[in-house]
């Protein structure tokens, strides 16, 4: 038996320290305590439970911490966190029968600096650091049985109705898409335990939330701002993003949340959700580099002129770096700051975030390593934040003593939007697990992570082999990182299809009837069904011409196009079908979703790590059913590497590969920029022109300079020796 | 034939990926003989004119008040009233974002999907225009307030005469060719379904500077 502390934010840090040690040193407790309790509710004069400890044997245990010798009203305190808990714990049906509570909450004042004692009232106990098990243990034992322990679990941490109530669905058939996508979203209504654990546990210094898709960052962090700005009305809270369409998606969860736990609006003077880059105009406008820019008075760039200094692919960075290069000595803006979507930004950015921070460096970042669509994920701590003038990192997600009971590095491997086969299917096709090697490779693999535990992380387990470079491997998903209801609802066959087409227009036919269908047959909603191109350089021209057959049918739809509020585009009493390429596609999900001309690319060698990521995310926005569309001989390649996992039962069975072939797999799939592209193509020519003109007897090798010939020579010598 | 030359030019520039979004005008029948053609929410211009340009744009937009959206977010509204046979009125509207980069300046940020589009400097001056036609009587003036005119950037008093009215095609057009298209670009070429709309300049206004609108092809 242990006991699990979860730590998070309190304006009592001595008595709280206090409180962890004496749990620490007692033996034989168990259960969970949780300090920093959420708000309960009630008003705004209410006392707020300090720590709340769950066990079997005691039952709940609601701590009122006194920090100084002063115990003040403690009686009425106790009397509030008993009446709001009671209340809390009265909603839940299963802890309720013939109208009495099946738990009793009891209450007390820890006061460790508290000398003298016996202040005990009738109703009301205090004690101090001595005898406060001994007041425990005179409440008397509850002795809860597993399914009621578990229920008071449930109820004391259900801090929300989470997801947003979308426009109710009215269905006829019980078992149309529709009312399958009802049963589903009302399964995910709830946090789970580890959601719950990542919300609360807060540290002083940088916190890293790691997670697939679908794992509930976003709420998380929503919830964690709620949370915060509960504990600490005074705080000064920033939450960015990297896709604008987030900003509504957060106002809407914080207001949510806020409203749920304190009864009254967030102060947005306090709370600001703001973009990352920021324009000029105002609050509503501004972001995070903006801010810095004016609080330090350093130059501020817009896209058009950091473009024209940094160039275009680099305009952010280049802006970033310069304000951190000329801001000698970065003034505090905030409190704390929470990022979404880290993997997207430039490592400087977050550097900028942490500048803008006091003291405490309470700065939380949420982010998926996959899900980068650049190609290549986060540098780790030491690169991203530097070091201290001794050479010591100064972020770094080792865990220290201090922090017991929150984690620096928190791991969702529970994904709650795609179904098992489905984020399968994504994985095999993302690093090409399933793919024949083409042209002169050696291995078929696309990409690969660098550190074999992260398909831990990620909620894989091995089924077979060893994972190790160089080993066989099979890996699989778990119920308890895939749960089972995501894929209970439909055969695996209709989970994920995958169409091969000889044209565009057929494919893009064939589509448009099945839109059609789904809206006329499946009791499916407009806002159900999204259409992905996951190429967004083509995704205009290749749409275009699906989009008027659509209208054709009758069906209306649009394009997500600059980065405009939600609830412009996905609002769902708009009747129109989504059309959208990959990057607008981010941070968006649809019950239905059509991933088009997904062949595109796949005969790329250089980028290919960015093609296969494309095609991940754009599979990984459903959460129910996908159809996977493409065209030509290079789907039939697609296709053959679906097969193989279909095959496996969707498990990635495979080589792991060896250290040395992963470095080339970096160097060949590397993410390559236009401009390189045009080079490599045209290098390409040129040695296949001199290499012919050997060949046909025109030209002799030895026309070329000597040095240059031996670098050729060195230059393949080596490569292959490690190959 | 408003409604199949309107319906024609949306799937095209669909296709080609200028527009984003749309709503379907629909043709209603008012008292007597005359109608409306036209996108929902008309009636929401006249209760904005006096508010600044940025709020109407965007009461515009969130109230989905436009025939079609393009890619760099500027609305454009068509709308028609006639009796019988004839065109009696009609409003065509283009209302370029009032914070983002006209789509010509860069057309890469938009065609590429990149982010931040909306971070612009003070590079942005929107310029409203509005092809106006009112047939009515005892609206017109010659010379002050011509049948048929063009009005630039919302200002009050501005009547550029315009020869006669304009058709969706015509308007469509012309904003695609002066605000959409870069020298590579291929020439829009829609068929007209709209024929038959008359002079309405006065022989005043011919001799001060106006637009022309060529006769029908």
């Amino acid at each position: 038996m242990t006991i699990e502390i979860i730590r998070g934010t309190t304006t009592k840090p001595a008595a709280t320290d206090k409180l962890i040690e004496l749990f620490r040193e007692t033996s034989g407790l168990e259960g969970q305590l949780i300090v920093g309790f959420p708000n309960l509710g009630g008003q705004p004069e209410d006392a707020t439970a300090d720590a709340l400890w769950l066990s079997r044997e005691y039952g709940p245990v609601l701590f009122d911490l006194v920090e100084g010798t002063e115990v003040g009203d403690f009686e009425r305190r106790q009397d509030d966190l008993f009446r709001l808990f009671q209340s809390r714990l009265f909603q839940n049906r299963d802890l309720v029968r013939k109208r009495e509570l099946l738990v009793t909450p009891y209450v007390v004042t820890f006061a460790p600096r508290v000398t003298t004692l016996g202040v005990s009232t009738s109703v009301a106990t205090i004690t101090d650091g001595k005898s406060l098990f001994p007041e425990i243990r005179n409440f008397g034992r509850q002795n809860l049985d597993t399914e009621v322990y578990e229920k008071l679990l449930s109820a004391a941490q259900s801090i929300s109705s989470i997801r947003r109530a979308r426009q109710t669905r009215v269905v006829q058939k019980a078992d149309s898409r529709g009312a399958k996508l009802i049963k589903l979203e009302s399964s995910i209504a709830t946090l789970d335990n580890k959601q719950h654990h990542a919300v609360v546990e807060t540290i002083e210094g940088v916190q890293r939330l790691r997670g697939l898709a679908g794992s509930g960052k976003t709420i998380i962090l929503a919830l964690k701002v709620a949370y915060l700005h509960g504990r600490h009305p005074d705080w000064r809270i920033a939450v960015t993003f990297y896709t604008r369409a987030l900003k509504e998606q957060f106002r809407q969860l914080i207001t949510t949340f806020c409203v749920e736990q304190s009864g009254a609006e967030p102060d947005w003077d306090r709370i600001h959700i703001i973009n990352a880059w920021g324009g000029r105009g105002g609050i509503d406008r501004t972001g995070i580099y903006k801010q810095f820019c004016d609080k330090n008075q350093v130059e501020y760039f817009d896209l058009q002129t950091a473009a024209e200094r940094f160039g275009r692919s680099n305009a952010f960075e280049g802006a970033v770096k310069e304000a951190l290069l000329k801001a000698r000595n970065p003034l505090p803006l905030y409190d704390v700051i929470l990022v979404d979507e880290a993997q997207d930004f430039p490592p400087p950015f977050l550097r900028m975030c942490y500048s803008m921070l006091g003291e405490e460096r309470r700065l939380v970042y949420a982010y998926d390593e996959l899900q980068s669509l650049n190609g290549d994920g986060l540098p780790d701590a030491r690169e991203i934040f530097g070091t201290d003038d001794q050479g010591r990192p100064l972020v770094s997600f080792d865990e220290s003593t201090y922090d017991l009971g929150a984690r620096r590095d928190i791991v969702l491997e529970k994904c709650y939007r795609n179904s098992r086969p489905l984020l399968a299917t994504a994985h095999a096709l993302g690093f090409g697990i399933y793919r024949e090697a083409r042209n002169s490779e050696e291995i078929g693999l696309v990409q690969i992570f660098d550190q074999p535990r992260l398909w831990r992380d990620i909620g894989y387990h091995v089924s077979g082999g060893e994972l190790l470079p160089g080993k066989k491997v099979a890996l699989a998903r778990s119920p308890e990182s895939s749960p089972k209801f995501l894929e209970a609802h439909s055969p695996s066959s209709d989970l994920i299809q995958f169409h091969q087409f000889d044209s565009a227009s057929e494919q893009n036919e064939w589509v448009a009837n099945e839109v059609q269908k789904n809206l006329t047959q499946d009791e499916l909603r407009f806002d159900d069904i999204m259409v992905v191109n996951p190429n967004p350089f083509t995704a205009r021209k290749n749409l275009g011409p699906l989009r008027r057959m659509l209208l054709d049918l009758g069906v209306n739809n649009h394009i997500a196009g600059v980065d405009m509020s939600t609830d412009v585009f996905f609002a769902p009493d708009r009747e129109s079908i989504t059309f959208t390429g990959i990057n607008r596609a981010k941070g968006n999900e649809a019950g239905m979703v059509y991933v088009v001309n997904s062949q595109e690319g796949n005969d790329n060698r250089g980028n290919l790590a960015v093609v296969r990521n494309r095609l991940f995310t754009a599979i990984t926005r459903s959460k129910a059913w996908v159809r996977v569309c493409g065209i030509g001989a290079e789907m039939d390649l697609l296709m053959q590497e679906f097969e193989s996992v279909k095959r496996a039962q969707f498990e990635l069975d495979f080589d792991y590969p060896t250290d040395s072939q992963r470095e080339r797999l970096r160097i060949v799939h590397r993410e390559i920029s236009s401009a390189d592209e045009t080079q490599i193509s045209q290098t390409g020519e040129a040695m296949k022109h001199f290499i012919e003109g050997v060949r046909s007897g025109q030209l002799y090798k030895e026309d070329l300079p000597p040095d240059l010939l031996d670098q050729l020579k060195t230059m393949l010598e080596s490569e292959q020796e490690r190959g | 034939m408003l409604l199949r030359e309107l319906g024609e030019l949306t799937g095209h520039l669909i296709e080609i990926g200028i527009v984003d979004a749309q709503n379907y005008s629909t043709i209603q029948q008012l008292s007597g003989n005359t109608w409306t053609v036209s996108q929902a929410g008309t009636q929401l211009n006249l209760a904005l004119k006096k508010r600044p340009y940025e709020e109407i744009y965007l009461e515009l937009l969130s109230g989905s008040s436009f025939t079609l959206l393009l890619l760099d977010g500027a609305l454009m509204q068509f709308s028609y009233e006639g009796s019988g046979e004839e065109v009696v009125r009609h409003r065509l509207a283009y209302l370029p974002s009032p914070t983002l980069l006209p789509y010509q300046n860069d057309p890469e940020l938009y065609l590429r999907e990149f982010h931040f589009v909306d971070i612009v400097g003070h590079q942005v001056v929107p310029v409203p225009v509005r092809f106006d036609f009112d047939a009515r009587e005892d609206v017109a003036r010659d010379l002050v307030h011509p049948v048929s005119h063009l009005t630039l950037g919302q200002y009050q008093h501005c009547r550029v005469p315009v020869s006669r009215p304009a058709s969706p095609r015509e308007f469509a057009e012309f904003i695609v060719h002066s605000f959409y298209s870069t020298p590579e670009m291929p020439r829009l070429n829609l068929k007209p379904h709209v024929l038959g709309l008359r002079p309405t300049i006065t022989a005043n206004e011919l001799k001060t500077l106006h637009f022309s609108i060529p006769g029908a092809k």
